[in-house]
């Protein structure tokens, strides 16, 4: 069985920010998608709002219980536990980030959990077989801020389970993690994006029809410093496995039902040429603002040019299988 | 998928960067290239790749049409120090007029050479049209050590242009202390500098809709100016990243020590760090030095410490590379000595940049804290290099006695006028030693008992 504790925090006193709730609810809505949770129960879906206060804390504990409770009475299942969170964060050690919660500001600085303590916290409670962690959020360092731990025993082992775990840092210690512009109104995080696009096929470089954890640490490993600089960002993602992590297959990829796999669109009036990845013409003309060209890639690189102005753009079709978007 | 023909391709760059790691990927994500270099010669079949460089933190990435044998040449966008030197991706006025105003005082009736030169520039100058360089000037002030103000930076003594957002001041004056201060509505900066004989104190700064103080940097130059040709400037960065982990000590190259063999300020940089971990035999000892405190504080011994002149300005080494890790042997905390150290750059780094510390007023209870540690800290080999010097600097300054720290508040904080100071001050100084009693009895972390002294004293006492 499958289960899922989704975490996003906006609404800080002291910098809030904008696009944490619709990255928890952009992965929320992958996993329910994507059939990762097959029961919508299973999904705790802990947002914050204006008008609520969540997430303090005892929620996610609760949340964390009551799952619990259900994976233990599926002795002969293979159980799945999915945390994800997006807000605020505090690199305490390299293994461990102190997630900012609701009411973290520079009085309460201590209102945060502590991510290891929170692992160890799910692996000992011997109920799931894999774990997968995706925290997107800074990681700069800061010994002095101490994240709690679960309010439940979280340090002793129960059971015989011992979880293949997958743990995925939007960045390296000590560094940054960025919200970056979707369009002219909403923010997101950059690696939340990059996350559901490859988890979504751009990730499965070879092919074969699913992603597995080994294939998403490479693309992240290779890719997202890529991904993030088309927003003129630089940030690394991190990704951690233990216990055979590495073997985790996450989902499977669908076939693309479209003829054509990416689509761009134009922000000038110009005559552009987009050239395949053997540099060979595929299409030519002139566009204005707000044109669209749907084509067919290769997988690879291929590359669009502006033939007034010079200017050049790579293209990087990471998956045939995906349908992806681009501006120019 | 590539065709047959191969072509022959050069890829170098407009900038000297030794140590460079460049990556080439093909159009099928295959990486082709992986290696260390300023300069490529290669044969590549037709074909579209992307070129990653990498150069200590920074990294960017271009696209190669490979179609005919071609010479790429690149710009390597290196925010902290490259725009000085001649880097497009600023702006062509940066250098140009940096250079020329290094030479030349901008204040009527001085004839030589300025040796202080404050220069500020806009990342792009077509961008961030709110920001103009003419009222960034009035922000900054100068003031001697006695915080005395010297000037304010204003359109009649500094020189500046809106439409290519540069703005300089140049000047001459006696060796010694001064503050260079940033006051904008409630927030502020106070970086203390060093004027020496036959040295241009230069500080660059760049703005994009707010001043860059992360990237900002000072250079000691030896050579009484800014040159738009020189390297010292780079070789700056590698020496910072050595700071960082020492292992990167090993990125610089033959040509880098040459270079900072030339230049005192750099010298005394690798000193002050190879010093700070023991190294048994550091470079350049004997080459000539500049006198910072800082090299005072590593190497003299404690007995013949004077403590007139430390002013660790280093200090902004360690704001911008301060990797804290958890450590037993203090209970009370890193982020503090640091700050306490006179936080050049950071002044909010105690909040790990998340928010700034206004009220400069609660830095003197955090300065305190630092400078009254009486106990000398352990010195474990497991320290980083920058845990290290927090070390030395707190065991120095911990020995100071209650005038000295008094003294040296008032100097460190540029002599604040603020109605209450003194009491703060004495506040600050009698809770010598306590903070981290009082946080262990009230089982609070230590950061807020510092910051809300006065109340948890109370209720501490009222325990006792």
């Amino acid at each position: 069985m499958e289960y899922a504790i989704v975490i996003g925090i906006n609404h800080y006193e002291e910098r809030p920010l904008s696009g944490a709730v619709a990255d928890a609810d952009a992965f929320a809505q992958f996993l329910i998608n994507k059939k990762l949770v097959s029961k919508s129960a299973n999904l705790k879906l802990l947002k914050s709002d204006e008008g609520n206060s969540m997430v303090l804390g005892p929620e996610i504990d609760k949340a964390l219980e009551e799952i619990v409770k259900d994976a233990r009475s599926r002795k002969t299942e293979s159980n799945r536990l999915y945390f994800y969170f997006s807000g605020h964060g505090i690199g305490n050690t390299f293994m461990n980030t102190a997630l900012c919660l609701r009411y973290w500001n520079s009085v309460y600085i201590n209102h945060c959990i502590s991510s290891l303590d929170y692992t160890t916290g799910m692996v000992n409670k011997g109920a799931f077989d894999e774990i997968l962690i995706f925290l997107d959020c800074c990681r700069e360092h800061d010994t002095t801020i101490k994240g709690n731990s679960p309010i439940g025993d979280w340090q002793n082992k129960v059971g015989i389970r011992t979880p293949k775990i997958f743990v995925c840092n939007s960045t390296i210690y000590g560094k940054l993690s960025y919200e970056i512009a979707i369009n002219s109104d909403q923010k997101r995080g950059a690696f939340t994006s990059f996350l559901i696009e490859s988890l979504s096929g751009d990730a499965d470089l070879s092919g074969s029809g699913k992603v597995t954890a080994l294939d998403l640490k490479k693309h992240i490993e290779d890719n997202f410093l890529s991904y993030a600089q088309r927003f003129n960002k630089i940030q690394q993602g991190s990704v951690f496995t233990d216990t055979g992590g590495d073997s985790i297959v996450i989902c499977g990829v669908e076939k693309l039902n479209t003829e054509l796999n990416y689509e761009i669109t134009f922000n000038r009036n110009s005559n552009v040429t987009l050239r395949g990845r053997d540099t060979k013409v595929i299409k030519s003309g002139d566009v204005s603002i707000g044109e669209k060209w749907s084509c067919k890639l290769e997988q690879g690189f291929n590359m669009i040019i502006d033939n007034n102005s010079g200017e050049q753009k790579l293209i990087a079709n990471y998956s045939e299988n995906t349908m992806s978007y681009d501006e120019f | 998928m590539n065709s047959e023909n191969k072509f022959l391709i050069s890829i170098s760059f407009n900038q000297r960067i030794e140590g460079m790691h460049l990556t080439i990927v093909d159009a099928t994500f295959e990486t082709i290239y992986n290696g260390d270099s300023e300069h490529l010669n290669l044969e590549l079949f037709q074909g579209i790749y992307q070129l990653k460089a990498n150069f200590i933190d920074y990294y960017q990435e271009y696209l190669l049409l490979v179609d005919s044998d071609k010479n790429f040449t690149f710009d390597f966008n290196y925010p902290s120090v490259a725009p000085i030197l001649s880097f497009i991706t600023t702006h062509e006025y940066f250098s140009g007029n940096s250079e020329y105003y290094s030479h030349k005082s901008t204040i009527e009736g001085v004839t030589d050479k300025p040796n202080f030169l404050v220069f500020g520039a806009k990342y792009d100058k077509d961008l961030f049209k709110e920001v103009l360089p003419e009222n960034c000037l009035t922000e900054y002030y100068i003031l001697d050590m006695n915080n005395e103000l010297l000037f304010q930076l204003n359109s009649q003594n500094s020189k500046f242009d809106n439409d290519f957002g540069w703005f300089a001041f140049s000047n001459k004056f006696e060796n010694g202390l001064y503050f260079l201060k940033w006051t904008n509505n409630a927030s502020n900066r106070i970086f203390p500098f060093y004027i020496y004989n036959d040295y241009q104190t230069q500080f660059f700064i760049r703005y994009s809709q707010n001043p860059d103080f992360d990237n900002s940097f000072f250079f000691y130059s030896s050579r009484m100016e800014f040159r738009q040709d020189a390297e010292e400037y780079l070789v700056l960065d590698k020496v910072l990243y050595a700071y960082k982990d020492y292992k990167n000590y090993e990125l610089l190259t033959e040509k880098d020590r040459s270079i900072i063999q030339q230049h005192p300020y750099l010298v005394t940089l690798v000193l002050i760090l190879q010093l700070t971990l023991k190294i048994k035999e550091p470079d350049y000892l004997n080459d000539e030095k500049l006198l910072l405190p800082d090299l005072n504080l590593v190497t003299q011994s404690k007995d013949d410490l004077n403590t007139d002149d430390l002013l660790p300005v280093i200090s902004s080494i360690m704001s911008m590379y301060a990797v804290r890790q958890k450590n037993d042997t203090l209970t009370f905390k890193l982020a503090s000595l640091i700050d306490r150290t006179i936080d050049h750059l950071n002044f909010d780094i105690f909040w790990n940049n998340f928010s700034k510390v206004d009220d400069t007023a609660e830095l003197n209870d955090i300065y305190t804290q630092f400078l009254q540690k009486s106990k000398p800290y352990s010195i474990n080999i497991n320290d980083n290099q920058i845990i290290k010097l927090s070390k030395v600097v707190a065991n120095m300054f911990g020995k100071a006695g209650k005038e000295t720290i008094r003294e040296r508040l008032n100097s460190l904080m540029g002599n604040l006028q603020s109605e209450d100071f003194e009491a703060k001050i004495n506040d600050a100084i009698d809770s010598i030693g306590d903070i981290s009693q009082i946080a262990n009895k009230l089982n609070l972390p230590p950061t807020k008992v510092l910051r809300n002294y006065k109340t948890y004293k109370d209720i501490y006492n009222k325990l006792k």
